[in-house]
């Protein structure tokens, strides 16, 4: 008996440590001093942009010392898998950065708080751009708004006027132009143009595609994507041949990194990125070494950019303190939160309020991208962000695809032909499960 | 028999039970921690294998059958390639590290000056992570300002920089060597200890008996080292073939699949794809291709059998 005894004694020590280690208290999102907290996941952090929030954060909870705002920062390259799993494994943060293109998948997946009715009791209900709110309703299945977007971006090429002034060019307004000046600007040791082969590469050659073709949509009305429209075709066919001729050999694996590194170290002339590269450029030149020009327009005189080109506060559905997460996620949107933010990331504010101060007039790089979205006649086209592996299609058969074409081993229109199956199998099998 | 002593044979017995049962449960925490971390997720990964599993589209998931397998080997345009990588991959960095590490721990078998210092220098390799030995390499390999682009072209070997990391030719071999550094330290840690326990005495009597360096190590020290390089190599063949950090940081399996190895495949299949119904069903193949080389190699290589 003793010993029956103390073999229960063991097994409960052994069963309780083992519970103890798994179990989780709830205690509703309070803290010990009986703080309201939430968790904010940002979607892009490291050295530039968590400062940023970490300020923004102090400033809020002096704002509302009864919140607490545990930040979470995610590097960019894993931040969408981090949520997947946290989405799956139903242990989400209250609010979260998250950019449009992933919208439409969260909605379905059920773990966004639809913000509509916090957004039309709000101040910031005719402030926050028109454009940007009516793309995320419209990007979504069930038309409702899952994000305020706080920030918005632009494709750019940044181009060294210096160099450009010493040579007598101008800065290329048409495509025709941008392919003499890289040509022009490839001697003495420099190369004109740099090419992102590597990580990242798919998501920027898609922008150009479309900013030379013109073209709006990403299929056509019997289903067949435009990806391979001989447009797209005879684009990359110069676009590549450039490869080598005018740029580094190691474009091949270029990504963020190498391919800004080159701009900023004087290796390159040119180079396609977004206006959020500001920041880095300007630590490496004087303000008249560079500037950022649009990308060029297409035969018919218009700008192209991609819709949804934005990054949003979100607030997730599980959180137990929505009054909370919104106050927040308004804090953030504030004309003030909203210019410090962008200010210092060189991108465009969504508020409206923001666009009369003195940083956004006097920025060169941010008014090159009003000039962009103000026009008139500018496309966005829509890219199909509902497809649940539109991402891994860029990544993996399209990052692949690149470095295949570039190396020799495949031709533009094998590329792009595989390229247009692989999204037109994902937009069959989509339409399929949503019958 | 009274039924005091069928009393005492009863109590007896059941003691000799419960002093059974004992050690297992000593054992039971660790028993509880291996199964929850390693046979459990194993587990799941067979059971996975036969869904469609993509947290991204929780729409698309049901009940595979084989699908994910038939898929592997029939529609798979990366599969096989990136098979025969992991195996050239595995080969060359076996061979190689195990050529390269029995020389070293045989020259550090001798006795020199400053021999305990040449020794903790030839294994610092093997101390440094893999993503700062990625970044020190990808370093060295650059374009534009890496040291090898310098000592070639002041050699007069190459008249322009080489991107060594960006050709189709070249990026394979270029991740080979990086591994190779890092990895040969391994076989001459263990080589060099096994070294150390062959008795002196084989030496001198075979020194007597008229035989050359050559000979003696042969017939002595190889057979003596054979558990230990049946061992090392098996175990390297495992973590090579499941090797990713450096090839993930240099080149990340490109250019255009050059250096994708099965086992970075099924990692950008999770990471950029999330979809692990089929990385599952690839993780499985990789597995028991691996099963059955250790039950094979442990075979043929009658390891631990004296002959």
């Amino acid at each position: 008996m003793k010993n029956l005894l103390k073999i229960s004694l063991l097994l409960m020590l052994v069963a309780g440590g083992i519970l103890a280690g798994c179990g989780s208290k709830d205690d509703g999102g309070k803290t010990a001093d009986g703080k309201t907290k939430i968790t904010f996941w940002d979607e892009n952090a490291g050295p530039q942009r968590t400062p940023i929030w970490e300020k923004l954060i102090a400033d809020f909870e002096e704002a509302n010392p009864d919140i607490d705002v545990d930040y979470v920062g995610l590097p960019k390259d894993s931040s969408k898998s981090k949520l997947d799993t946290a989405i799956a494994a139903d242990d989400m943060p209250d609010v979260g950065s998250v950019q449009t293109s992933w919208l439409p998948e969260f909605s379905i997946r059920e773990a966004l708080l639809p913000l509509d009715d916090y957004l039309a009791d709000s101040e910031l209900n005719d402030l926050i751009n028109e454009g940007a709110v009516t793309f995320n309703k419209d990007v979504v299945r069930d038309g409702k708004l899952y994000g305020i977007p706080y920030t918005q971006n632009l494709d750019v090429i940044w181009i060294r006027s210096d160099w450009f002034k010493e040579a007598g060019l101008e800065a290329p307004d048409t495509w025709d132009e941008f392919f003499t000046a890289v040509n022009e600007m490839t001697a003495d040791g420099r190369y004109g143009y740099t090419i992102r082969g590597g990580a990242g590469g798919s998501f920027q050659l898609q922008r150009l595609m479309f900013a030379y073709s013109g073209l709006e949509n990403y299929f056509d009305d019997n289903g067949k994507s435009t990806i391979n429209d001989p447009k797209h075709v005879e684009f990359l066919e110069k676009y590549f041949d450039l490869y080598k001729k005018n740029t580094p050999k190691s474009d091949i694996t270029n990504d963020y990194k190498e391919m800004i590194a080159g701009f900023d170290t004087g290796v390159v002339a040119m180079v396609h990125h977004n206006i959020g590269s500001y920041g880095e450029h300007s630590k490496a030149f004087e303000p008249d070494q560079f500037e950022a020009i649009p990308l060029p327009k297409t035969e018919d005189g218009r700008y192209v950019a991609e819709g949804g080109n934005t990054i949003n506060m979100s607030i997730f559905k599980s959180t137990k303190n929505p009054d909370e997460a919104w106050k927040f996620v308004e804090f953030i949107n504030s004309a003030e939160s909203q210019s410090y933010w962008n200010e210092q990331v060189g991108q465009i504010p969504t508020n409206a309020d923001v666009l009369d101060m003195d940083w956004i007039k006097d920025s060169a790089h941010i008014k090159t991208a009003f000039e962009v979205y103000d026009n008139p006649q500018t496309v966005l086209y829509k890219p199909p962000f509902y497809l649940p592996d539109y991402r891994s299609i860029l990544d993996n058969t399209v990052d692949a695809g690149t470095q295949k074409v570039m190396s020799g081993e495949s031709t533009v229109q094998e590329f792009l032909d595989e390229w247009a199956k692989a999204v037109e199998d994902s937009e069959a099998k989509y339409n399929d499960a949503m019958k | 028999m009274s039924s005091k002593q069928l009393s005492g044979d009863v109590k007896v017995k059941r003691k000799f039970k419960i002093d059974n049962w004992i050690p297992y449960l000593f054992i039971l925490p660790s028993f509880l921690i291996i199964a929850t971390f390693l046979f459990y997720p194993i587990g799941t990964v067979f059971y996975y294998s036969f869904q469609h599993y993509d947290i991204s589209a929780p729409f698309y998931n049901k009940f595979a059958g084989f699908e994910n397998f038939v898929k592997i080997f029939t529609a798979d345009k990366l599969f096989f390639p990136s098979l025969m990588t992991s195996l050239k991959w595995v080969v060359s960095q076996v061979g190689l590290q195990l050529i390269f590490g029995l020389l070293f721990a045989v020259m550090l078998n001798q006795t020199f000056k400053l021999r305990g210092f040449v020794r903790a220098i030839a294994f610092i390799p093997w101390a440094i992570s893999g993503v700062l030995a990625s970044v020190m390499w990808s370093l060295m390999y650059n374009e534009h300002m890496g040291v090898f682009n310098d000592i070639l072209m002041k050699l007069g070997i190459i008249s322009e920089p080489q991107a060594f990391l960006a050709s189709t030719s070249s990026a394979f071999i270029a991740v080979v060597i990086a591994e190779l550094w890092r990895g040969i330290p391994f076989f001459a840690i263990t080589l060099l200890a096994s070294l150390q326990s062959i008795p002196e005495e084989l030496y001198e009597a075979s020194d007597i008996d008229g035989a050359n360096k050559w000979e003696s190590f042969i017939h002595i020290t190889l057979p003596h080292l054979k558990n230990t390089i049946v061992l090392t190599t098996l175990l390297r063949t495992v973590w090579e073939f499941n090797n990713v950090d450096l090839i993930f940081n240099l080149t990340g399996g490109g250019p255009a699949n050059s250096t994708t190895t099965l086992t970075m495949y099924i990692a950008n299949l999770a990471v950029n794809g999330s979809d692990f119904g089929y990385g599952s069903a690839l993780t499985v193949i990789s597995f028991l291709l691996l099963f059955v080389f250790a039950m094979v190699y442990l075979k043929i290589t009658r390891y631990e059998r004296e002959d």
